[in-house]
């Protein structure tokens, strides 16, 4: 699935629809360069939940993992940029896993829904979305919609 | 009086014990960043073995370098909050420990809040001031009414300042930590690039908020076209830090009639931030204050400090403390409360 963004409006709007699709236990894979927007994606998909957590979303590069507390689900908000590799299996399925710089983690085996996020950065503000699904089926459907 | 401070919030393993009367009378802080180097930042899993591994040497240095006893001790005072969770625990669970052992009181103090406050241990600073915090983690403005009177101003949504030059050091191939290296890189070059200035105008909601995320990204982009120098990139980038810093500081310098700015956190070590803030903040005839080196970075002396000032006003807390990862200075003191 490819989904062109125009601006950060069109992103919030997209992030709101794809944070209404989920259940609460998917993992989100995001990958794309040093400013594409994979803080902001995630920024906008928790406050498309809870406006007021808004501020409360920012990198995780320091903390490594950041949780929020949303009303629908705990969101955690992981990036890989500096250690490459961190332990998730604790946390899988309790909530949803937000990746940053996925290109460093290996999952295998899973059998809770994974969609992968590719951000290229087309423009100051524009953004090309490549999106893939591994037993997300019925979020593919519901992004459709 | 004698508190004994415990800090482990992050990738330093720090005891201190700060005297009423007498000052300090020890610091002693064991660093992990050679080990973390690898990483480009701390590795938490990493950081935890170590702060396990150090946490009583240090303690036990700490309280021989003071030249007393264990059981001299008034209060334990210890980072509960913000920080790498896996670390805070460790110096948490220390704090328990021996404040059990002792039978002393716990007096729990918030990481920022200590790097603002161990200004007074070098000088008074007169209250009302205005507090720039800036870190690896952190790039927040308050306003300091009086101990435990806080007023949050804005601070960044992205990137924290110091996590900005981690990054464009790491695009330029530079090292770890990028902040000292760009320093000091920038002092042999030009601004050549045009580099934007983020939420310095613009919407009043975000007056005091900091966005470093799209300049890291405005780097990025120019850095690509592979027609600039690195030491070019590296004072451009700084310059727009600096600029966006100042400003804002001495916005809120104005805006709140304060005449003391205290600057706090890894990145108040900058030589350029140092050098413009100061003058800039004179002309308006505000004084800036910069804590020394050993100060800027983690440390325990701090923590025993401001524990100290806690444990004045009779706050402690009891064994079912949590440390918290993430929560601003504001709310961390709503959480305290007086004992019954």
């Amino acid at each position: 699935m490819e989904i062109n963004i125009k601006n950060l409006n069109e992103l919030r709007n997209f992030s709101k629809k794809f944070a209404n699709c989920l259940k609460g236990n998917e993992i989100i894979l995001l990958y794309g360069n040093l400013g594409a927007g994979k803080t902001t994606f995630t920024k906008y998909l928790v406050s498309s939940i809870n406006p007021e957590l808004e501020d409360d979303v920012n990198s995780p590069t320091f903390t490594v993992m950041n949780i929020y507390e949303t009303e629908k689900f705990p969101v955690y908000h992981i990036d890989l940029y500096r250690i490459k590799d961190f332990d998730i299996s604790d946390i899988i399925g309790t909530g949803v896993i937000v990746i940053e710089w996925s290109e460093y983690i290996k999952l295998e085996n899973l059998d809770v829904p994974i969609i992968k996020i590719k951000i290229l950065t087309e423009g100051e503000e524009e953004r090309k979305l490549i999106i893939e699904f591994e037993n997300a089926e019925n979020i593919k459907k519901c992004l459709s919609e | 009086m004698k508190i004994l401070g415990i800090e482990t919030s992050c990738d330093e393993t720090a005891a201190a014990i700060y005297d009423e009367e007498k000052g300090l009378l020890s610091n002693v802080v064991s660093s992990q960043i050679e080990i973390h180097k690898e990483w480009g930042g701390v590795f938490p899993e990493l950081a935890a073995r170590e702060h396990t591994k150090n946490i009583l040497p240090v303690l036990d240095k700490a309280v021989k370098d003071a030249g007393i006893k264990l059981s001299d001790i008034d209060a334990v005072a210890f980072t509960a909050a913000p920080g790498l969770i896996v670390s805070l625990v460790i110096g948490v669970s220390a704090a328990k420990a021996l404040a059990f052992a002792l039978d002393k009181p716990l007096v729990p103090v918030h990481h920022i809040e200590a790097h603002i406050f161990a200004t007074f241990l070098e000088k008074k600073v007169d209250f009302p001031f205005l507090a720039l915090v800036v870190s690896g983690g952190h790039t927040e403005l308050y306003i300091i009414n009086a101990f435990e009177d806080y007023k949050y101003l804005g601070g960044t949504l992205d990137d924290a300042v110091g996590e900005a030059y981690d990054k464009v050091a790491r695009m330029l191939g530079l090292g770890y930590p990028g902040g000292p290296i760009i320093d000091k890189l920038s002092t042999k070059g030009v601004c050549s690039l045009e580099l934007p200035r983020p939420l310095l105008k613009g919407k009043p909601e975000h007056k005091y908020n900091f966005s470093f995320s799209g300049l890291k990204a405005a780097v990025l982009r120019e850095t690509e076209k592979n027609k600039y120098k690195p030491e070019d990139v590296a004072k451009s980038f700084q310059e727009a830090v600096v600029d966006v810093l100042v400003n804002k500081t001495l916005e809120a310098a104005k805006e709140y009639n304060v005449k003391n700015i205290v600057v706090a956190g890894g990145v108040s070590a900058n030589k350029r931030l140092r050098e413009v803030l100061t003058k800039e903040a004179k002309k308006l005839g505000i004084n800036a204050v910069f804590p020394s080196l050993y100060l800027c970075t983690d440390n325990a002396a701090m923590v025993a400090y401001t524990g100290f000032l806690r444990f004045k006003k009779g706050k402690t807390v009891g064994y079912d403390f949590q440390p918290h990862a993430r929560i601003r200075m504001d709310r961390f003191v709503k959480l305290l409360s007086v004992p019954n």
